[in-house]
């Protein structure tokens, strides 16, 4: 794979990117411009925010080609398709601990060997990636990584203020997006919208990984029609989802890190009012975990259980959304205030 | 050969995660995931530890201060429903070795009986589904079929 990699250099130049990860690095080396020109984006608040001046020891770094631009063809697989399995798993042994994960649905190959923290990443043709894809690129490279440096993925929103953040945890259509967008428009912090990297703490931090975000047109146009501008060309057919990129508008509200004060599971209110009342650790981690590993590879036993001690160390909230945003904004700001004070 | 007498979690398909007295389970096979109540919990904890259904009824009438009679039943359904759900499969008389053990000693704090209950969630189990039909590209590696209708690739899940 090294050498496929190494032909595409070759034959269409190479860029570096760096951006920071947590209280690491990762750098993302591209052969050509095409996959750097519409995986770059999503990670644009990450670069020049290096934590030290050389890489950390646990550093990722990952080399992306794709063959539409370089023609450089992976070597094809040695199993056959019925080894291909749900979540982008493939069933074969790669020793090592190495991972290895395929997504039939765009075309994407993700190698990543835990002893170097290295990774590889093939895309067939970056003009026909999905838009989850875009929104969210390199998912799980970064899970494994994660994974390998004490770190998880977490399927979730974060917004916070100076002194802290709330991961906003829940299934779809629980209005998790819309609050997290209203809290960046109403001047908090933002640290992502649909992942987010945790590391356990006392207390817990939370990761920004990109900056997008993904919303149902009705609630863009009805609710947050400011927003509007900045609506990339990728829409989410399937889930009725369009893509948001939000640096230029908001550079300075997305950061890289702030601590874990609370998780809030927001629903729709039933009177339209907003009720705020703890929550069970599990139904917290019931609104976490589940839709959070179904959908990275490889994911098990040991991600719940990290999911499971980073839920159980910091208070828990149900919250019933009002229908006025901004009365949810402040409810969330509040709630990071006292985490910080306690 | 496995006894029906014991269980053991279902590692690697199925997780379970003990936290503050319940636990969650998720099915990796299935794309279900389950909340277990507090008495729940401790059947579940109780499986790990490669404890007899028998031994499992009398530890929980003793944590709750009820008759065996009080919780057999109980503990009979809400274990035919884990291994209904795949989050349980027979065992043997042993501490399980394959995935699933308890950490640290069983708890002894008393409990309020309350019969163990599986709450089952099965509004994921799209992120799992896998599109069985697709094409292979030149290198080898499969992609999408195009839509019959459209000739383009389907959109995915």
């Amino acid at each position: 794979m090294t050498a496929c990699f190494d032909r595409a250099v070759r034959r269409v130049s190479r860029s570096d990117l760096e951006i920071r990860l947590g209280t690491s690095e990762g750098r993302l080396t591209f052969a050509g411009t095409a996959l750097h020109d519409v995986f770059a984006p999503a990670f644009r608040h990450l670069v020049n925010a290096a934590v030290t001046p050389s890489p950390s020891p646990d550093a990722l770094k990952v080399l992306l080609w794709d063959s539409a631009s370089s023609r450089v063809q992976p070597p094809a697989p040695p199993w056959s398709s019925r080894e291909f399995l749900a979540r982008g798993e493939v069933n074969h042994d790669f020793g090592d601990g190495v991972r290895l994960s395929f997504r039939i649905d765009s075309g994407v190959l993700s190698v990543f060997v835990p002893g170097s923290n290295t990774a590889l990443c093939w895309v067939r043709d970056p003009a026909q990636l999905p838009p989850w894809e875009l929104a969210a690129p390199l998912r799980p490279i970064l899970a494994w990584w994660a994974e390998n440096t004490s770190r998880q993925l977490a399927h979730g929103a974060a917004v916070g203020t100076a002194t802290g953040a709330v991961l906003l945890g829940a299934r779809g259509g629980s209005g998790k997006s819309t609050t997290a967008l209203s809290c960046l428009e109403g001047g908090m912090l933002y640290l992502g919208d649909d992942y987010v990297m945790l590391e356990e703490g006392n207390p817990p931090v939370v990761n920004s990984l990109y900056s997008t975000a993904k919303l149902i047109p009705r609630n863009l146009d009805g609710r947050l029609p400011r927003l509007r501008a900045l609506v990339t060309g990728h829409r989410d057919v399937d889930q009725d989802k369009v893509t948001l990129s939000l640096y230029d508008a908001f550079a300075e509200s997305l950061v890289p890190s702030l601590p874990l004060r609370a998780i809030v599971v927001p629903a729709v209110s039933p009177t339209g009012r907003l009720a705020l009342r703890p929550a069970p650790a599990a139904a917290a981690l019931a609104a976490l975990a589940p839709t959070t590993l179904f959908q990275l590879p490889n994911a098990g036993a040991a991600a719940l259980a990290r999911m499971g001690q980073i839920v159980a160390a910091i208070p828990r909230y149900h919250l019933d959304l009002d229908t006025d945003l901004a009365t949810n904004v402040a409810a969330l700001r509040d709630l990071i205030e006292r985490g910080a004070r306690a | 050969m496995p006894d029906p007498a014991f269980f053991r979690i279902n590692a690697p398909l199925v997780a379970v995660q003990e936290i503050e007295g319940e636990a969650i389970l998720i099915n990796f096979d299935t794309g279900c995931y389950y909340c277990a109540n507090a008495t729940g919990a401790v059947l579940l904890d109780l499986v790990q530890r490669g404890e007899s259904v028998l031994a499992m009824g009398a530890a929980l009438a003793e944590r709750c201060g009820v008759a065996e009679a009080t919780v057999a039943e109980a503990v009979s359904a809400f274990l035919a429903e884990a291994l209904a759900g795949g989050l349980i499969v027979a065992g043997v008389s042993a501490v399980s070795v394959d995935g699933g053990t308890a950490a640290g000693p069983a708890s002894v704090a008393a409990l309020t009986y309350v019969e163990p209950q599986l709450e089952k969630f099965d509004d994921l189990q799209d992120l799992l589904m896998l599109d069985p039909i697709h094409d292979v590209d030149q290198a080898g590696w499969p992609m999408q079929a195009p839509n019959p209708d459209t000739g383009t690739p389907n959109s995915p899940a």
